[in-house]
């Protein structure tokens, strides 16, 4: 069946993405940052998006777990794999946005130390299924670490509260009241770009999933044809 | 005085993006020939 919703979305995030430059480029600058504020449109979406990537990589893997459906686990490695891209995305334009502003890329920072831990521990996790042969087996195990990895989410958002961190605390706060401590047309920018890395991340996982299930169909075809051939 | 800064990290996170969606259509491309 030819997948119509697919090429939609792509059109979508483009349009959404463009939106979201076009707001972040014209938001004012920041009275200390100066142009350098724009960064953070584009660097707090991108990590909050990666925290959402490894929850739905969590949720996918338990319905992996209970059900035995190899399209959970296409669905859950391909958002594992959407919120590495953007963890190394959310490390790489945070260190460029240190140097101006800190002095510093890097620093050993709660924050940035449990960021590149997490980033690690999904490295890991395709690391790991590339060493199993056996596509169930691999789905079982890559969906406990899918699950176990997922506890970096909260430790990473309270970090800057656990510990005494150079990096701020959270623009967006998540827990208790909804609070926004900016300019409002930065908050315009900012969800702006928010909901463009919202529907792309649909986009890339979607887009991922159905690429992933091609690959799996011929692999599948040719086990079997091996093992009709009498090769295994 | 940062705006061609800001403005290459814009830059190379949307071409990481697209790079990523380009290098999989590639991918499925050369599955459906190689079927």
């Amino acid at each position: 069946m030819k997948d119509k919703v697919t090429p939609i979305l792509g059109i979508l995030t483009l349009l959404s993405f463009a939106a979201g430059l076009f707001y972040a480029f014209t938001a004012p600058p920041d009275i200390h940052q100066k142009e350098l504020v724009r960064i953070f449109y584009l660097h707090m979406p991108v990590a909050l998006m990666s925290y959402v990537a490894y929850f739905v990589a969590m949720g996918y893997s338990l319905a992996y777990l209970i059900t035995k459906n190899r399209k959970f686990d296409r669905l859950a490695y391909s958002s594992a794999e959407v919120g590495v891209l953007f963890t190394a995305l959310t490390l790489i334009g945070g260190s460029l946005w240190a140097k101006p502003t800190w002095g510093t890329y890097w620093t050993w920072d709660p924050r940035l130390t449990t960021t590149a831990i997490g980033f690690l521990i999904y490295v890991g996790y395709f690391i790991i299924r590339g060493l199993i042969e056996d596509p169930d087996r691999r789905a079982r195990v890559g969906a406990v670490i899918g699950i176990v990895g997922t506890l970096y989410v909260p430790i990473n958002y309270m970090s800057v509260y656990w510990w005494r961190s150079i990096h701020q605390t959270p623009t967006l706060k998540l827990l208790g009241d909804l609070e926004f401590s900016a300019d409002p047309r930065m908050g315009v920018a900012l969800m702006c770009m928010f909901v463009a890395f919202v529907i792309g991340f649909v986009y890339f996982v979607r887009f991922r999933a159905v690429v992933a299930d091609r690959i799996e169909a011929k692999e599948d075809r040719l086990m079997e044809q091996s093992f009709q051939e009498g090769r295994i | 005085m940062y705006q061609t800064f800001v403005t290459i990290v814009y830059l190379s996170t949307f071409l990481s993006l697209i790079g990523y969606v380009v290098y999989w259509y590639l991918r499925l491309k050369q599955t459906e020939r190689d079927q």
